[in-house]
């Protein structure tokens, strides 16, 4: 063995832990929640809108905890808006060229999508009657500009959900730059993470049983797609597949993350009755308990073994 | 702007002494690495391992022997920052902390830096570190403080076998083609000049080897990070297609259906 | 230092690093150049990127294996059977420089049949005497004509003792061809030393062997030359002088000597290691190489002495000259012809004084206070448990050192106290601990490797309390001269006459703390007339009638005026530099540099040209100063009836012996020939003859100093210690460095796969390694850097371990020498810790129970 393997015992961990890894989380379900319920107010009933506005409510708060995670991750966090603002010039401080600069801004951008949202939601569930507000939020979610408000508001929560996926990628641990589908599999998962909060949500009401069935069938494609990716994923990384598929991170994103997070869920979809009316709120928590530790797996199983992890 | 100012590594005189490292050490202040981390490693003579925040020069030491011994050599490399035309740890950065400098060198400036840690998995090389005393990304500046008083980098004036030759580019590689070609006369086949354009644009910090870079650790042929970048985001884009036709799919579908559907649950349920 | 001194007549490196670029084939053994002498195998690159051979010889294959074009493996302590079956190659296969030998050597020299040879003797010479384990040394001499002496009277007293003492010529043969003559009692001497012995002995395969006999032989002669490097690999041995004698005879034998790229680079360890030798800090002689008085020779009145140490041929008939002006140097004013310039109030040793005899004397209770300024017996001391038992019974210890060294802290943390065996409180020792100044914080000059000067500034002043040796050592003599200013007792007035004043610190220097005055000090030792106090250019000026004061006479011209220190000069060009420090004597860079030319006075090649006697202007000139007579033209005549160097001709180079020529034939304590003797701890009985051991060497009879003797099955394995580049000796300036502590953080043991896989012992494993002396832990270190070797049917397996540690500092560990054995070399008393048996087992020293 050569101790200084190129691979395996030259590069460095960047030492991204518990808090990289809650904000993956968070920002795979504002993202996943904010899609969902946009799509559903695009194209559902007003009784249905009804169900899914409530997924507006976890946009906001859960960016502005993301945002929090990040800036706590930081070894300099009391500099957090060099991010957005070059001192040295004075110029604002924004670069192609890395994912990373371009998601500070996507998460500013979704940020105020989501409040939009917040508010929106706010004010169908009258908590919010402000005329002037109202009018607003009504005019951005149902009136002339819902379309151009909800799909750009679902372009920034895509790209929120995917670019920590190609962050993870444009860089050099093997098990993080051997597959361009780490975003897609961060979408994915997002995806049906933000679905299962929303069915969590959703009270039991006959109005809103059609949002419900649509919701969970829409769930149950994203967990469906999620497994093909996953597999694919784990594939495309060749020789690196023990940084996630073996040992304990292994461990996990089989018995966990792929056995109870999905397949657990997908036959609880397919037998909706198998634990009598809890069926859904069990399997929605094992969906987000999977997204978890999917970003878990995917985040800490390249960086073990790495110098500085 | 100044010159192009970089070093050479010949790695066919590094005696591995180490005085480049301390030298390093001394003049740019680094402490000694963390108390449970200063043990013996057994990696030959290394006791250092890696590049780190408070190594910001480390030697390799390569034992190659073969079972009779009939085949053997004990191979050193003096290794730091390469400071690339290409670098990495420059593309990713967020906040622009990492600049080139009028001597074309990479230089980390730590008031701009905010220790976010993208750099050091930027890096092809493993050269970069976050240190837990400052919080910001360290590395090897080629003593830019020295440079800006016309001094050499102290690795480079401490080297007692001018291994490390400090000086312009070109005529560093100037200097390293004679090298290669008068140790490929003495029989050393392998040798070789690590660092010119082709990788990464070329290294302001080269190097001679006396083998495959893979021996010494060196990556044959580093990219840029941005080489996955754009691959990944048409997938991403793929991946947006995709799920956002199935959620369309999954709301669009029609209603009777949905009717049909929830009717038999609920006489499933009864 | 006798090993070269007995050659060539110095002590010192024939040549400097610088000059080995231009070798043509470097020949390394008993010396990790690479490692501990970073700074000058610049040079043996330089030399290799020209295409010279580098060939490194020894038990471990270390960075300067790594470097070098070839690594010959041996066993440790068999130096002189491969160097001796070389002598034996170049001998048998007519490869050695003919016209050098005959006019540069002692070979043709005609030696009394009272001599006989090992060969005769079974492995030992003529003359010993069995009780005093010594030799009768005047059986070895020469045939020599009837003895000449000048008609005119002597003037000086040094012609005085000369012609008192004066001997006749040597005979000899020419043609090489008498029986009694050197080179065939050489021949003879060498002649089991063999390509086959090597390879029973030593272990080294005879291919290996040859390929080293043969790039010697290609690289030496007229248009070649090859150079020798060495250091403690050799020295630290019972038979270290003689490993140096035999490359010496072997590099005469080649042509090698005086000649660019040629000679035997003795590598001194510490920056200033040539210079504490040369002042000195040894406990057997004074400045210059002068003999330290002793009761055991006729030293008794200061005319008596110099009868017996000057010679009155070649250049020590000047010693008279050199003595009185040290003791002018010394005393002053109040050294006169009347008083023998003080001669009397000298200490006169009465035994041998080194340093294991001053630890047995301090063990005994006879030595009740010790200065120990810049060492560390607690843990650099063989058999350091002995050391610090020693070191127990003194009433009082001044310990100086830039940190707490093992020494300084012995009484609570040596292992015996950790473990309860030695209660602190039984310890009546009062230790004085001052912290010293580290060289930045200091002016003052270093002697290089190459006998070099170099003059350094004070950078900063010290922290603190610390102060520099210097500083300490003078204000304790200004308190002792003060304590004594009215003593009336006659034993006190060397204290009361010694020069002190001239020391005193300028209070102006521009420092916060004082430094005595460096450059009077420089002064001093350069030398100075003692009547206008004028500094002297040249020894050439000193005289024997006290008109003349100097410190060390082979530093006269560091300082020829006031105004002129050449230790600082830093002029360099692109080969010898004489514009860059000072080397001794006279600032030659290359010693007896008269032989790079033949007996014309031409260089012997183009190529190798050096010095030659130009006929115009009838001098010597070249590249370097000629070290030589200068205007003694190369024909000539040697005076039979003359004193000094009248005695040699214009073509006998090596001015310094009596007889200007190479001793290739010469006397030491242990032989006039190199012999190989087995280490005092060995696996192995010697092979080459019935005595085993170093007839002469001196063992120490004390506490749980134990020989292993000859292939002890409780120590199967044959152990050598070495350094390390991280660190320095027992590690006092380098183990309290954070920077150097981690690089090299635990004391490790090298080991080869072949031994560890029998011990199922792996890398990172702790392991035990123990002797009679004691035990070590250490940490594994599993290479194929070390190999079993085979020594006709035996294998024999070798490990290795670095000497810094201890049991203080940052990088804390064992000392090596817990396990080291007390033995001495009979020429100079050193150790031999380079070749020792031990036992290694898997597990730490406590685990045993």
């Amino acid at each position: 063995m050569n101790p200084y393997d190129y691979f395996t015992h030259q590069l460095n961990s960047p030492s991204w832990h518990w808090e990289i890894i809650w904000y993956f989380f968070v920002a795979g379900i504002a993202a996943g929640s904010y899609i969902t319920a946009s799509i559903a107010q695009l194209t559902g009933s007003k009784a249905e809108t009804g169900g899914s506005v409530r997924g507006y409510l976890l946009g906001l708060p859960l960016v502005m905890i993301g945002g929090f995670l990040l800036i706590i991750d930081l070894d300099r966090p009391e500099r957090f808006l060099h991010m957005l603002w070059y001192f040295p010039q004075n110029i604002p401080m924004f670069k192609a060229s890395t994912p990373m600069s371009l998601g500070g801004w996507a998460l500013g951008v979704f940020g105020m999508f989501a409040a939009f949202s917040f508010l929106y939601a706010l004010v169908r569930m009258e908590k919010v009657t402000t005329p002037v507000l109202v009018k607003f939020a009504n005019a951005l979610h149902e009136g002339p500009f819902a379309k151009v408000n909800l799909i750009l508001g679902m372009l920034a929560a895509f790209y929120l959900a995917t670019y920590t996926g190609v962050l993870a990628n444009t860089s050099h641990l093997p098990g993080w730059a051997a597959s361009p589908l780490i975003p897609v599999l961060f979408l994915v998962s997002g995806m049906s993470a933000g679905m299962a909060v929303m069915v969590l949500m959703t009270p039991k009401k006959n109005e809103l049983e059609e949002y419900m069935h649509k919701l969970e069938r829409a769930d149950t494609y994203m967990i469906l797609f999620e497994l093909v990716v996953l597999v694919t994923f784990v594939a495309s990384l060749g020789r690196w597949w023990y940084t996630v598929g073996s040992g304990l991170y292994g461990t996990l994103l089989w018995v966990v993350v792929v056995g109870l997070g999905l397949l657990v869920p997908l036959a609880m979809k397919w037998k909706p009755n198998l634990l009598g009316q809890r069926t859904a709120v069990v399997s929605s928590i094992l969906v987000i308990i999977g997204g978890y530790f999917l970003r878990y797996v995917v985040i800490l199983g390249p960086q073990s073994g790495y110098n500085g992890f | 702007m100044a010159e192009r100012v970089g070093m050479l590594i010949d790695t066919s005189t590094c005696i591995g002494c180490k005085a480049c490292g301390v030298a390093c050490k001394e003049w740019n202040e680094l402490p000694m690495a963390p108390e449970d981390k200063v043990e013996f490693k057994g990696l030959s003579y290394d006791n250092q391992g890696h590049l780190s925040d408070t190594n910001w020069r480390h030697v390799k030491f390569i034992e190659q022997f073969n079972e009779d011994r009939s085949d053997s050599r004990w191979l050193f490399l003096s290794d730091s920052c390469k400071h690339c035309q290409q670098a990495g740890c420059m593309e990713v950065c967020p906040t622009n902390a990492i600049i080139r400098t009028e001597f074309d060198t990479v230089f980390i400036d730590h008031d701009t830096c905010i220790g976010c840690r993208y750099c050091v998995t930027g890096c092809p090389f493993g050269v970069i570190q976050v240190s837990d005393i400052k919080g910001t990304a360290q590395k090897c500046t080629l003593c830019y403080d020295r440079l800006q008083v016309g001094e050499q980098p102290a690795c480079a004036q401490a080297c007692p076998t001018d291994c490390i030759e400090f000086g312009e580019v070109d005529s560093l590689m100037k200097l390293a083609e004679g090298r290669e070609k008068l140790l490929k006369s003495q029989g050393y086949d392998n040798v070789r000049i690590y660092g010119k354009s082709d990788i990464l644009g070329g290294l302001n910090v080269f190097y001679l080897l006396l083998d495959k870079p893979d021996v010494y650790g060196l990556p044959e042929n580093p990219q840029l990070p941005q080489k996955n970048m754009m691959k990944s985001y048409t997938f991403s884009i793929a991946g947006m297609v995709a799920t956002g036709v199935l959620a369309l799919l999954a709301f669009r579908s029609r209603r009777m259906s949905h009717k049909a559907d929830a009717d038999q649950d609920q006489d499933k349920a009864v | 230092m006798p090993g070269l001194g007995t050659s060539f007549g110095r002590g010192g490196a024939t040549q400097t690093p610088r000059d080995m670029a231009e070798s043509d084939c470097i020949v390394i053994m008993g010396s990790n150049f690479a490692e501990n002498h970073p700074v000058g195998f610049r040079w043996v690159l330089r030399a290799r990127d020209k295409g010279a051979r580098v060939i490194h010889i020894d038990p471990r294959f270390t960075r300067t294996s790594a470097m070098a074009t070839d690594y010959v493996p041996m066993r440790s302590g068999t130096d002189i059977v491969f160097l001796g079956a070389l002598i034996h190659y170049v001998l048998t296969n007519e490869k050695y420089f003919k016209e050098y030998v005959v006019n540069y050597t002692n070979a043709p020299f005609i030696v009394k049949d009272t001599f006989k040879d090992t060969e005769d003797l079974e492995g030992l010479f003529s003359g010993f005497d069995a009780n005093k384990k010594s030799y009768d040394q005047s059986l070895w001499d020469f045939e020599r004509e009837e003895v000449k002496l000048p008609d005119a009277e002597p003037k000086t007293l040094s012609d005085k003792i000369a012609y008192a003492t004066k001997k006749g010529r040597p005979k000899t043969d020419p043609t090489l061809q008498h029986p009694r003559s050197v080179f065939q009692i050489l021949k003879r001497h060498f002649s089991r030393y063999t390509p086959e012995m090597v390879e029973e002995v030593c272990g080294t395969p005879k291919d290996k062997f040859l390929m080293v006999a043969d790039a010697l032989a290609k690289n030496s002669g007229r248009e070649r030359t090859s150079s020798f490097a060495y250091a403690m690999g050799w020295t630290q041995h019972t038979v270290g002088v003689q490993m140096i004698r035999t490359a010496g005879i072997l590099q005469s034998l080649l042509g090698n000597m005086g000649r660019p790229g040629g000679g035997i680079m003795a590598l001194r360890g510490h920056a200033n290691v040539q210079g504490a030798t040369d002042l000195p800090t040894l406990w057997d002689t004074l400045p210059g190489y002068l003999q330290m008085p002793i009761i055991l020779r006729k030293h008794d009145t200061l005319t008596d002495y110099l009868k017996t140490e000057s010679k009155p041929t070649g250049w020590w008939v000047n010693t008279p000259k050199y003595m009185i002006s040290l003791l002018k140097a010394w005393y002053g004013d109040a050294a006169t012809d009347k008083n023998d310039f003080g001669y009397d109030y000298l200490p006169k040793r009465i035994k041998n004084h080194s340093h294991y005899n001053m630890f047995k004397d301090m063990y005994e209770g006879k030595v009740k206070g010790f200065f120990c300024m810049g060492q560390n017996p607690a843990a650099g001391g063989q058999n350091a448990t002995f050391h610090r038992k020693a070191m127990a019974k003194l009433d009082w210890m001044v310990v100086r050192d830039p940190f707490q060294t093992e020494t300084a802290t012995f009484w609570k943390e040596a292992p015996e106290v950790v473990s309860g065996e030695v209660k602190p409180e039984d310890i009546k020792t009062e230790i004085f601990f001052f912290p010293s100044a580290v060289f930045a914080e200091t002016d003052g000059s270093f002697t290089n490797t190459n006998r070099m000067l170099q003059w350094k500034e004070k950078a900063a002043d010290p922290p603190g309390e610390c102060r520099s040796d210097t500083h300490f050592t003078y204000e304790l003599g200004v308190l002792l001269k003060k304590l004594y200013k009215d003593s009336t007792l006659d034993r006190d007035w060397p204290i009361k006459n010694l020069t002190w004043e001239h020391y005193a610190p300028n209070p102006n220097d521009g420092w916060k703390v004082h430094e005595p005055n460096s450059h009077a000090i420089l002064k001093e030792i350069n030398g100075y007339t003692v009547k206008d106090k004028k500094n002297l250019a040249s020894f050439l000026e000193l005289k024997d009638d006290g008109s003349t004061a100097a410190g060390a006479w082979i530093y006269t011209g560091v300082m020829p005026d006031e105004h002129t220190n050449k230790a600082a000069a830093r002029k360099g060009d692109d080969y010898l530099s004489l514009g860059w420090g000072f080397c001794w004597p006279a600032n030659r860079h290359i010693m007896y540099n008269r032989a790079s030319a033949d007996l014309q006075g031409r260089p012997w090649s183009e190529r190798k040209k050096l010095v030659w006697w130009d006929e115009t202007q009838k001098k010597w000139v070249g590249k370097d100063v000629p070290d030589f007579a200068a205007a003694k033209a190369p024909t000539a005549k040697a005076k039979d009836e003359g004193i000094g160097l009248d005695f040699h001709s214009g073509s006998d180079p090596f001015i310094m012996h009596p007889d200007g020529r190479v001793q290739i034939f010469g006397a030491l304590a242990d032989g006039p020939l190199p012999t190989h003797y087995e280490p005092v701890d060995t696996p192995i009985k010697n092979m080459l003859y019935k005595q085993q051991h170093n007839p002469a060497a001196i063992y120490f009879n004390i506490d749980k100093n134990k020989i292993h003797g000859i292939g002890n099955d409780k120590y199967p394995y044959v152990m050598t210690t070495y350094r390390l580049t991280e660190h320095h000796l027992s590690g006092p300036m380098t183990r309290w460095l954070p920077w150097l502590a981690e690089l090299q953080p635990e004391l490790f043991l090298e080991i080869s796969p072949e031994l560890a896989g029998e011990l199922k012992i792996k890398t990172g494993d702790w392991v035990t390694v123990e002797t009679e002396r004691g035990k070590a832990e250490a940490r594994a270190l599993v290479t194929r850097r070390l190999q079993p070797l085979k020594h006709g049917g035996k294998i024999i397996h070798e490990v290795g371990m670095p000497i810094h540690w201890g049991y203080a500092g940052i990088a804390k560990g064992s000392s090596i020498n817990e396990l080291t054995l007390m033995v001495g070399d009979p020429n100079v008393t050193i150790h031999e810790s380079k070749a020792f048996t031990v036992n290694v087992r898997k597990g730490r020293i406590r685990q045993e129970v």
